[in-house]
């Protein structure tokens, strides 16, 4: 795609938002489980992240997120009404400390399975591409967690 | 093979007729190459040894990799973080042994590529919605609101099961409105897992013949302006096909 047509399209004033597919996290991040898997006698190492992605799946499919949702739906006072009163904006932002939590517990997943662009840390989650012959024995286990769980 | 294989992170199966795209490198600033087999080629770059896989960096060199490979061939992309020791085992084990598989699945994508929509809708007008069409949801929000999170737990979680069936609900009458005025213009389309937060509507990759192109562009930008003001809707390609490879 050349960078005029890009320029039209704004222009344009087009109602569809065309970002780069790196700009946006999650969809960077739904890459990971995507792709063929090649054969585990051909490859050295699939990192671990297929557990881990599930990992952060199970915690999105818990309580929290019902947490999460009835205080989106509290939230929805600031919305409504403009300005409040000093307690009710104490109670709300002790609530999007909650949010803040929750979000914590999804994100340390993902923050997990990729580190960040900056982060040299030793990160015990993640392995090392290995020689064959110190392959790690844990595949099997992953691949009969993941079809339970799908 | 042996312990002196050096070992390649692979990034996707194309043909051997492949030109490399210029100025693109791949995981840790490595140079891309070539391992070809027959009309096959695998697309790869050196590893150092003991090198880890599996930081955010290196995803985004991986999907940078094959979407510019993507634009100028058919390829197969290979799932992030495969590894395989030597040039020999790429050839004969990856490519050699499964060739007429990968030409199969290679046929099925050239002239294709993969767009990706990101429906999501305004947080604020859809929550308003729920609170004005279930009263539930608007009780239990009073007692809710304001109060301490450990005494209404238990009113919170119910509150936030109402909304999320309620928005449940939404998506499955709103879905189709999205996906099925452009659906038509893909070859095929494939749903994707979203995050499952309030305002997540629906993701959806498409695989749309180049021919196409505009036509499918046309008509997400027309359900773009119809849903303005209550959804917004994301178009992110082409790229690679991710979504559109056989599962193992």
């Amino acid at each position: 795609m050349t960078v005029s047509a890009v320029g039209q399209r704004r222009s344009g004033g087009g109602y569809l938002e065309r970002p780069a597919p790196s700009g946006l996290a999650d969809v960077i991040d739904s890459i990971l489980d995507k792709g063929l898997v090649i054969d585990a006698y051909v490859r050295v190492s699939l990192v671990g992240i297929e557990l881990l992605t599930i990992d952060a799946r199970i915690v999105i499919a818990s309580v929290d997120t019902y947490l999460r949702f009835a205080e989106a739906t509290n939230r929805l006072d600031l919305y409504e009404h403009g300005g409040k009163d000093l307690p009710e904006m104490i109670g709300q932002m002790q609530e999007s400390g909650g949010r803040g939590r929750t979000k914590g517990i999804l994100s340390g997943a993902k923050e997990a399975i990729l580190g960040s662009d900056d982060d040299e840390d030793d990160d015990e989650e993640l392995e090392r591409a290995e020689r064959p012959r110190r392959r790690p024995p844990s595949k099997a286990a992953a691949r009969r967690r993941r079809s339970d769980s799908e | 093979m042996s312990e002196s294989d050096e070992l390649y992170y692979v990034y996707g199966v194309t043909y051997d007729d492949v030109k490399l795209p210029e100025g693109v490198d791949g995981l840790d600033d490595r140079p891309i190459d070539l391992v070809r087999d027959g009309v096959l080629a695998a697309v790869v770059s050196e590893v150092a040894g003991g090198h880890r896989i599996g930081r955010k960096a290196q995803l985004l060199a991986h999907c940078r990799v094959l979407d510019a490979l993507a634009s100028q061939a058919a390829v197969i992309p290979l799932r992030f973080g495969t590894v395989v020791a030597g040039r020999a085992a790429v050839a004969d084990d990856l490519l050699g042994a499964q060739a007429e598989r990968f030409k199969a699945i290679l046929e099925q994508l050239a002239g294709r590529s993969q767009f990706t929509l990101r429906a999501r809708y305004d947080e604020e007008r859809v929550l308003t919605e729920i609170v004005a069409e279930d009263p539930r949801v608007a009780e239990l929000r009073e007692q809710t609101r304001g109060r301490p999170e450990d005494s209404t737990m238990n009113a919170r979680i119910q509150l936030g099961e109402l909304v999320s069936s309620a928005l449940t609900r939404k998506r499955e009458v709103d879905t189709p409105a999205v996906l099925e005025p452009i659906a038509s213009y893909a070859a095929a389309y494939s749903m994707r897992e979203g995050r499952g937060g309030v305002d997540q509507l629906v993701d959806v990759a498409f695989l749309v013949e180049d021919d196409k192109r505009s036509e499918f562009d046309r008509a997400a930008e027309s359900v773009a302006r119809a849903l303005t003001g209550r959804v917004r809707l994301q178009l992110m390609g082409p790229t690679a096909p991710y979504d559109f490879v056989p599962e193992d």
